[in-house]
């Protein structure tokens, strides 16, 4: 009853298709009922009879054979996992075994793959955690900031308290606005030391619209909002750990703010911060009834939460019916438009474009990773050859190879990817640090999980395009090729040559695109380094101070409490100037307005202007020049004609031949001062920003809580501190100082977020070119070797040394010519991107792209200095010995 | 030892298979046919519960099964009988006996069954 057994190749694989098994079956089954029919058939049955009888003795055909075929399919199923696993097993134990066969590359492919994971992880928590996760309070994407804006001019203020208060009951949008008042001083006079807490104003809708309810007492009540009730505060909840110990038994007790005794109400959860972070306070915003009279200005804050399903456009048309509506009411809001921007995108739609700038040098630098490793792969390919075509000739399918080199892969991905993660976490603990104290919302910049998820998809797309190249060519090596080039050494296919140059080309492209983007943001931040600020920083020291309304309430006593202080910290020694400024140069805030100038032309368009308060002392403190007049004196005092002081640029509107000392001007509806003279223009809202011209009013006839004290000093101006804090206390115990910095300091801190984005950029640039210089290296340093022989040959019959590292020299140049041609025609057409981000200099910055051009030659050229040196010390006799 | 039991029908049916394929590989026809020869047609193997029998004998790993081609070139199914399949057989054939034998003897004496 033998049979030939053996079954072909080809049934083999029919095996894994589903129908087999049915088709096994329902033959095993027909054959037994065959066997039976023919059994009866030769018992004497008709056919047809003999057919029917057999099925009838077999049973229940349908159910057996249903019954079989499940069985079959489950075990067939069970049998095929079970040797995709081992299959598997077996292929990332070959995998772990390649690695630790070939430390040299293991360490190098690891090395890059770590370095390129970790730098776009650390680079992509930046972007998630600064643009796009989302603001942590309820439905977040309905919560606006309302602005003023104006019809026929750019730009957008803060919103007047009678506008918010007539937007509010005539929209139809919002569920409610809030005003608030956000960087408000709180003196702290608990245990001795005067201290100063940072905290907000607000109106008590505000906890409601952002949802944010208490962790313990509550938040405040309408009627709190009006004066006599406001005495309450909310504390957050850090303020809450360090300066009362978490003792829930602080609610309801009373603290001594700003020299009040005031009511603590409640304390708001961890993590709640707004308008910012830094908020350790929450207490109730009044709105005295004058700041109803004028609606054209203001110097408010508001933010509103949007009704369920309104779209920003519904929004944005039903405030504009609005806003002319009032428009036509009162001859004030003429110009004025409420507008609203959703609030992640007020906080930080400015950084989107840096960031993804960033963001795209990083994939950059990882691409010229991912090919080092690819071409490490090939290399690591090209001397398997033999170990592939002999796999070939004893069975193994192409499929196998194909299977076998990608998850030999997943031993060396997963180790890049741990160490990756492992660098990111390095970087952004070393980075974090740096950032500049502006940037919002730097405490979510962290390893979150939509982070580690982008970091796994940038792994998967590192496999596919590290990891598909290597897996075409073991399943191209058929066994011929391979077994023909066991005999000699070769640089393998021109193929697969072709294919490594291709990718060093590539390299060299994107690492001179990185190249000349730093080189312009570099001379860029050079430009504006260089630019003066119209005034002297060095040595000189600025102090705030902030006094609390409550215990001056009065416009003299603000101004008796900053001359006493003026006057005690100009008899310190070691003093040589001290002013006031109700806002640092350069210190990011902004004060604007409208100018009227009396009797000026009727068409004359007079521009917008910076205004300070200031002390006489001040333009000498900070050593900008007077030009024409006099600086304040002691004589403009409250009850003297009032005075202003304008600059240059200011004055240069006036007709030449004319002088504006003595003519008058004012500001909205204050009364009108006259000119008494002109100084020196200064950068006010940036180095790279060409301010608005610039009026200064003094300090007694403008008086100021929070002002800034600005010491010229004759040595090291941070030695001045403690004393003047002392001073300072010698005129109010109970006044604390807060924010003391150099205006070197300040200056730099102008600059910090442009400094930042310059080093990034040149750290990913430096990396990129390493990268890159060590992937040329490595294809010509194996080109070298592949062609000793051939060197070997050409000096032996004759040809100098210097002949032969021409030869290697020509292949380095060709691959950076081709490289740098590709990369100058990138970077032509992608540098426009940075025009947002530069200054002094275009983007496609002639100078610039020469620079990147020679160092990324330079470079080059070093990278060919060992190989060709190897190719020039190659011995003749190399050439005699045979394979 | 093999601890756990079949079902009594399906044991018996198993134990019959297995030695039935002592003898050589046969498939699945030449075995129902191979019983109703050697017990004189007193013993009918069901079809429908002797295909599921061969496989769950192929799922213990007392029998393996194969392709192959029949006498009249037919592709059939041929079982053969493993190592550890005839072990089995061998053991379990032992205890049928035995217990067989015991319920003969019960059977068989006083008070008789005539």
């Amino acid at each position: 009853m033998s049979g030939e057994r053996r079954e072909p190749m080809w049934r083999r694989y029919r095996r894994f298709l589903r129908s087999d098994i049915t088709a096994d079956v329902d033959e095993e089954i027909q054959f037994h009922l065959e066997m039976l029919s023919r059994h009866y058939e030769a018992s004497g049955l008709a056919p047809e009879t003999a057919d029917r009888a057999a099925r009838d003795r077999f049973g229940d055909v349908d159910r057996v054979a249903g019954w079989l075929r499940r069985h079959d399919w489950e075990r067939e199923r069970a049998r095929h996992i079970g040797e995709v696993m081992n299959s598997i097993r077996h292929n990332l134990r070959a995998g772990v075994r390649a690695l630790v066969r070939q430390p040299t590359f293991t360490v190098a492919a690891t090395l890059t793959l770590a370095l390129g994971i970790g730098a776009t992880t650390a680079m992509f928590s930046v972007v998630y955690g600064v643009l796009l996760r989302p603001l942590p309070f309820d439905d977040p994407d309905r919560l606006v900031r309302v602005w003023t804006l104006w019809r026929t001019a750019s730009g957008r203020g803060a919103v007047s308290a009678a506008n918010v208060r007539d937007w509010r009951a005539q929209n139809h949008v919002f569920e409610d606005v809030a005003l608030f008042k956000s960087n408000q001083s709180f003196n702290f006079t608990a245990q001795g030391e005067p201290e100063r807490l940072l905290g907000a104003s607000v109106w008590a809708s505000l906890f409601p619209i952002l949802r944010a309810s208490p962790l313990v007492g509550r938040t405040f009540t309408e009627d709190e909002n009006e004066i006599g009730h406001e005495n309450v505060v909310v504390l957050s909840h850090r303020l809450w750990v360090r300066q009362f110990g978490s003792d829930p038994a602080i609610v309801g007790k009373a603290i001594p703010l700003n020299g009040v005794s005031t009511t603590v109400v409640g304390v708001m959860r961890p993590g709640f911060g707004y308008p910012n972070p830094d908020v350790e306070l929450w207490a109730p915003l009044t709105v005295p009834a004058d700041e109803y009279n004028h609606r054209s200005w203001g110097s408010y804050s508001a933010v509103a939460r949007l009704k369920p399903g309104v779209t920003l456009e519904q929004a944005r048309a039903d405030l504009h019916v609005v806003s002319s509506n009032l428009a036509r009411q009162y001859a004030d809001n003429k110009e004025i438009e409420a507008g609203i921007t959703p609030l992640l995108e007020d906080m930080v739609g400015r950084l989107e474009q840096p960031l993804f700038i960033l963001l795209g040098a990083v994939a950059g630098l990882l691409l010229i990773g991912c090919a080092n490793v690819t071409n490490l792969l090939l290399a690591r390919g090209l001397s398997r050859r033999r170990e592939l075509a002999v796999r070939t000739a004893l069975g193994a399918s192409r499929g196998r190879l194909v299977e076998q080199s990608i998850t030999e892969l997943v031993p060396l991905l997963a180790l890049g990817a741990v160490l990756g993660v492992f660098t990111a976490v390095l970087a952004l603990r070393a980075l974090v640090p740096l950032l500049p104290a502006d940037l919002p919302r730097t405490e979510s910049i962290g390893l979150s999980l939509p982070v580690l998820g982008f970091a796994a998809a940038v792994v998967i797309v590192i496999a596919f395009l590290v990891g598909i190249w290597p897996a075409v060519d073991a399943a191209r090596s058929g066994v011929a090729s391979g077994l023909a080039e066991l005999s000699r050494a070769s640089t393998g296919a021109p193929r697969r040559a072709r294919v490594r140059d291709a990718l060093v080309i590539a390299q060299i492209a994107v690492t001179l695109v990185l190249l000349v983007g730093a080189t312009v943001l570099l001379r860029s931040f050079l430009a504006v380094r260089a630019v003066s600020p119209g005034f002297n920083p060095s040595m000189a020291l600025s102090v705030h101070l902030a006094i609390p309304q409550s215990k001056y309430p009065l416009d003299a006593q603000v101004t008796q409490f900053y001359s006493g202080v003026l006057d005690r910290v100009q008899a310190l020694p070691g003093v040589v100037a001290v002013g006031v400024v109700n806002r640092l140069p350069l210190g990011g805030g902004n004060q604007t307005a409208g100018l009227q100038i009396e009797d000026a032309d009727r068409d004359a368009r007079w521009p917008n202007i910076q205004t300070r308060t200031v002390s006489p002392g001040y333009f000498r403190a900070l050593e900008i020049p007077l030009k024409a007049g006099r600086s304040f004196a002691s004589s403009d005092d409250a009850d003297a004609p009032r005075v202003a002081i304008i600059d240059e640029r200011l004055a240069k509107m006036w007709p030449p031949g004319t002088s504006p000392i003595g003519r008058r001007i004012r500001e909205g509806g204050d009364p009108w001062s006259t000119i008494v003279g002109v100084v020196g223009h200064i950068q006010h809202t940036g180095l790279d920003n060409d301010s608005d011209p610039q009026v200064y009013w003094n300090y007694p006839q403008r008086p100021q809580e929070r002002l800034a004290l600005v010491v010229r000093t004759r040595s090291t101006p941070a030695a001045l501190t403690s004393s003047i804090a002392a001073a300072v206390r010698e005129v109010d115990p109970e006044q604390p100082i807060h924010d003391v910095r150099t205006l070197d300091a300040v200056v730099d801190r102008s600059l910090g977020q442009r400094w930042l984005e310059t080093l990034l950029l040149a750290v990913f640039a430096t990396v990129a070119l390493v990268l890159a210089s060590v992937g040329a290296y490595g294809v010509i340093a194996y080109g070298v070797g592949q062609r000793l022989r051939e060197f070997g040959v050409r000096i032996a019959l004759g040809a100098g040394r210097r002949t032969v590292i021409g030869m290697v020299l020509r292949r380095g140049v060709t691959l950076f010519g081709l490289g740098a041609a590709l990369g100058l025609a990138l970077a032509a057409a992608t540098v426009r991107v940075l025009s947002a981000l530069v200054y002094g200099v275009t983007p496609r910055d002639t100078l610039s792209f020469v620079l990147a051009t020679v160092v990324l030659f330079l470079v080059s050229v070093a990278a060919c200095y060992l190989p060709a040196r190897r190719a020039a010390r190659v011995d003749p006799s190399i050439a005699l010995r045979s394979e | 030892m093999v601890e756990e039991r079949f079902d009594l029908l399906q044991g018996t049916l198993g134990l019959v298979v297995l030695k039935a394929l002592l003898g050589g590989e046969l498939h699945g026809y030449a075995i129902a046919r191979w019983v109703e020869t050697t017990t004189g047609d007193v013993l009918r193997v069901e079809e429908g519960s002797l295909y599921p029998a061969l496989r769950r004998l192929e799922d213990r790993g007392f029998i393996t099964a194969e392709w192959g081609l029949s006498e009249n070139n037919r592709r059939a199914r041929y079982y053969v009988l493993t190592a550890v399949g005839r072990r089995y057989l061998k053991a379990e054939a032992a205890r049928w006996l035995e217990f067989s034998g015991a319920v003969t003897q019960v059977l068989r004496a006083a008070p008789s069954l005539a």
